[in-house]
C-alpha cells in the first residue's frame, strides 16, 4: 500500500465507521419501532441533528487545533437572546447577523485568551461558558424573547423541495468547512498545528492567528446554530444549550476525529451528530422509559467511542507490524 | 417532496437491515405525556395521576421526559418525536410556554389534540384543555400562614425559582401580592432566582444569614430548596426560630415540617391534576367534549393538619417509580 493510499485509507475510515454505526443503530431502531424508518422521521431526525450538526463542526475545528471549546451551549444562549433581542428591533437580517457575529465574537475572545495568552483550552472556555450564559440572563433578564419576525423563524420551519431549511444549512455549511479545510491554505494549517504546533510554526504557519480563527469560526457556527433552536423555539431563550458542548465533542469523537488534534473529518462529525440524534430519536420512538433512555444514551456514547478507540488502536497496531515488517 | 422521497430510499437501502413497514392493524389508542421533568414529588406525582387512569382505561401512554425546566429544545425535539407515533392526544406540561408554541401549532396541524398539565404551553387559546395549577394559590396560602407565623411583621428573604420559569414566577406574585395586602410590615429585604435544588437553599440561606443577622422568614418556591435553606439554619441553630415557608411536600419536605423546622407548606392535588389530564385526554378519545379548564384547589399543611389530610389525591404512592 502506498503512503498516499494509506493516509486516504485513513481519512475515510473514520466516517465510514461511523456511517456502518449509523447503519447498525437505525437497523436496531426500525425493528424497534416502525415508525422510525419512515420518510416523516427520516425528515424529523435531519432536522434535529441540523444545530447540532452545525455547532459539533465548529467543536471540530477547535479539537483539530488540539483545543477543546466548553462553551458552546452558552454561546448559543448568549446568541440567541442577543440576536432576538435585534431581531425584534432590527428585522430578521439584523437578527441573523447579530446572533452570528455575537457567537463569533465570544468565540474569538476564548480563542484570543488560549493562543495569545496561554490560558489553556478548557480554562478559557469555562470562563466564556460562564460568561455568555450570564449576559444571556442579564440581557434577557431570565424571560425568553418573543415577538421575532416571521423572517427569522423561517430559517428554522421552513421547506424548500421539500427538504427542511436547517437541513439545506447544515448541508452547506458541512461543504463549505470541508471545502475550506480540504482546499484552502489556511484550512490546512489548522491540520499542521494540531498535529504538531512547533513544527507548524518552524514551517512560516502564524499558530496564533489560526488557532484564534479555529475558535472564532466555532463561535460563529454555534451563533448559527442558534439560529436554527431560536426560530425553532421561536423565542430567544437564555437556558438553551445546556449540556450541548457535551453532545457535539460526542459527535465529533464519534466522527473519527482524534481528541489530541491533527486529525478531523468532517463527513464523519456529520454522522456523529446524525448517530446522537438518532439515538434519542430511536428511543423515544421505541418507547424506552424516560430514566432508562437517559441511562442508554450516556452508556451508549461511551461504548461506541469505547469501541471506535479500540477498533483504531488494534488497525493502528496491525499497521505499524507492517511497517516494521516492510523495514526489516 | 420527490428529492426526500428519493433521499429516504436511498437510506432506506443503505439500511440493508431495514425492517419491513408495519402492518397495518386495528391499533389500541395511544395518549402521548410531554413533561418538563420527572423528579420531585410535584411532577412524578402527575405522571402518575395520567398513567393511572389511563392505565384503567387500557390505553397506552408514552411518556418523554426533558430532563428539566432549561431543556426547552430538548422538549421540542420530543415532542416532534412523539408526534412520529401519532398519538391520539398530546398532554404537555411545558418547560417554557413560548417555546414550545411552533411545535405544538404544528401537532394540531397534523390533527394532534394537545392537553395542557400543569405547566401550560402556548398556544393555550388553541389547547383541547387545560389542567391549571395554581401556583398563585400556593404562594398566597404560603404568604397568609408566613404572616400568621411571624406576627405580621419582620424581615424576610424570598428565595424564587430559575429565571424564565412562569409557575415559580407565578408562586411569588401570590406570596408578595398577598403579603402585601395583609401584612404590610413583612419587608422584603433579599431575593434571587436560582435553580429549585438543595445546595442551592443552602447557599443562599448561609449567604443570607451573614448579610441579614435579623431576617425573620423565607418564601421558598419548593420545599427542596426550603430543605437546603432549613440545613443552613441548622448549623447556626435557628431551625424554628428563622421561619420557612415552602410548596410540594416533599419527603423531606414532610420531615422537616413534622420537626418544627418549616412552618408551612402549600401544596396542590397534584395526583387529581394528573388523572384530570388523562380523563380530558380519554374523553377526546372517545369522541365527547373535554373541560376547557379544569382547576383544583390549593390546600395548606402546617404541623397541625398533616396527619388528618387525605393525601390520595395529593401525591403519588410513596413505592410508585416512573417506568
Amino acid at each position: 500500500m502506498t503512503g498516499k493510499l494509506r493516509a486516504s485509507m485513513t481519512h475515510i475510515q473514520g466516517p465510514l465507521s461511523s456511517f456502518a454505526m449509523l447503519i447498525v443503530l437505525s437497523a436496531g431502531f426500525t425493528l424497534a419501532a416502525p415508525e422510525f424508518l419512515t420518510e416523516n422521521n427520516i425528515s424529523n431526525v435531519l432536522r434535529q441533528a441540523s444545530p447540532l450538526l452545525i455547532a459539533s463542526l465548529g467543536q471540530m475545528l477547535v479539537i483539530l487545533v488540539a483545543g477543546i471549546d466548553i462553551s458552546t451551549g452558552a454561546l448559543v444562549a448568549f446568541a440567541s437572546v442577543g440576536g432576538a433581542v435585534a431581531a425584534v428591533s432590527g428585522g430578521a437580517a439584523a437578527g441573523v447577523a447579530a446572533t452570528v457575529g455575537l457567537a463569533a465574537l465570544a468565540g474569538t475572545v476564548s480563542g484570543l485568551a488560549v493562543s495569545v495568552f496561554q490560558v489553556q483550552a478548557v480554562i478559557a472556555t469555562i470562563g466564556m461558558l460562564g460568561a455568555a450564559r450570564g449576559l444571556a440572563l442579564l440581557i434577557s433578564d431570565g424571560q425568553p424573547i418573543g415577538n421575532l419576525p416571521p423572517g427569522f423563524l423561517d430559517l428554522a420551519n421552513s421547506y424548500l423541495l421539500g427538504i427542511p431549511a436547517p437541513v439545506i444549512l447544515a448541508a452547506a455549511v458541512t461543504m463549505l468547512v470541508a471545502g475550506w479545510l480540504l482546499l484552502t491554505p489556511s484550512g490546512r494549517a489548522l491540520f499542521a498545528i494540531g498535529g504538531s504546533a512547533d513544527a507548524a510554526r518552524a514551517a512560516g504557519i502564524h499558530v496564533r492567528l489560526h488557532r484564534t480563527i479555529a475558535y472564532g469560526a466555532a463561535g460563529a457556527l454555534a451563533g448559527l446554530a442558534a439560529v436554527i433552536y431560536t426560530g425553532r423555539a421561536a423565542s430567544g431563550q437564555p437556558t438553551f444549550g445546556v449540556g450541548l458542548e457535551i453532545e457535539t465533542i460526542a459527535a465529533v469523537v464519534l466522527g473519527g476525529t482524534a481528541l489530541g488534534g491533527g486529525r478531523a473529518t468532517v463527513a464523519g462529525t456529520a454522522f456523529g451528530a446524525i448517530i446522537v440524534a438518532v439515538l434519542s430519536n430511536g428511543m423515544e420512538l421505541a418507547g424506552i422509559s424516560p430514566y432508562i433512555e437517559r441511562v442508554v444514551l450516556g452508556f451508549a456514547l461511551i461504548v461506541i467511542v469505547f469501541i471506535d478507540l479500540t477498533r483504531r488502536r488494534i488497525l493502528e497496531n496491525i499497521r505499524n507490524r507492517q511497517i516494521a515488517m516492510a523495514n526489516r | 417532496m420527490h428529492i426526500v422521497r428519493r433521499l429516504t430510499m436511498g437510506l432506506g437501502l443503505a439500511m440493508a437491515l431495514g425492517a419491513a413497514p408495519a402492518l397495518a392493524q386495528a391499533r389500541k389508542p395511544v395518549i402521548a405525556l410531554s413533561m418538563p421533568q420527572i423528579q420531585g414529588v410535584y411532577w412524578v406525582s402527575m405522571n402518575y395521576g395520567v398513567i393511572d387512569e389511563a392505565r384503567a382505561r387500557n390505553i397506552d401512554v408514552l411518556v418523554a421526559n426533558a430532563g428539566g425546566f432549561d431543556k426547552v429544545s430538548v422538549q421540542i425535539q420530543q415532542i416532534e418525536n412523539l408526534i412520529q407515533k401519532k398519538p391520539d392526544v398530546l398532554i404537555v406540561g411545558a418547560t417554557n410556554a413560548e417555546g414550545l408554541r411552533g411545535v405544538l401549532e404544528g401537532a394540531m396541524a397534523k390533527g394532534i389534540p394537545v392537553v395542557g398539565l400543569g405547566s401550560l404551553p402556548e398556544p393555550k387559546d388553541k389547547l383541547a384543555s387545560m389542567i391549571i395549577a395554581d401556583h398563585y394559590a400556593l404562594g398566597k396560602l404560603q404568604a397568609e400562614c408566613l404572616a400568621k407565623e411571624l406576627g405580621g411583621k419582620g424581615k424576610i428573604g424570598v428565595m424564587e425559582g430559575p429565571p424564565g420559569v412562569s409557575w415559580t414566577g407565578d408562586r411569588v406574585r401570590g406570596f408578595e401580592e398577598t403579603m402585601a395586602k395583609i401584612a404590610p410590615d413583612v419587608k422584603t429585604v433579599v431575593r434571587k432566582a436560582t435553580v429549585l435544588g438543595r445546595g442551592e437553599g443552602l447557599q443562599l440561606m448561609e449567604d443570607w444569614l451573614q448579610a441579614y443577622p435579623d431576617i425573620a422568614g423565607v418564601f421558598t418556591a419548593v420545599d427542596e430548596m426550603g430543605a437546603g435553606a432549613v440545613d443552613a439554619l441548622i448549623k447556626v441553630r435557628a431551625e424554628g426560630r428563622i421561619k420557612v415557608s415552602s410548596s410540594n411536600l416533599s419527603p423531606i419536605g414532610e420531615r422537616y415540617l413534622r420537626k418544627g423546622f418549616i412552618q408551612c407548606e402549600s401544596i396542590q392535588q397534584i395526583v387529581l391534576q394528573g388523572r384530570e389530564g388523562g380523563r380530558q385526554a380519554i374523553a377526546i378519545i372517545d369522541g365527547k367534549t373535554p373541560k376547557k379548564v379544569v382547576a383544583t384547589p390549593a390546600i395548606l399543611i402546617t404541623k397541625d393538619n398533616i396527619d388528618k389530610v387525605d393525601y390520595t389525591d395529593i401525591k403519588a404512592p410513596a413505592s410508585y417509580r416512573p417506568r
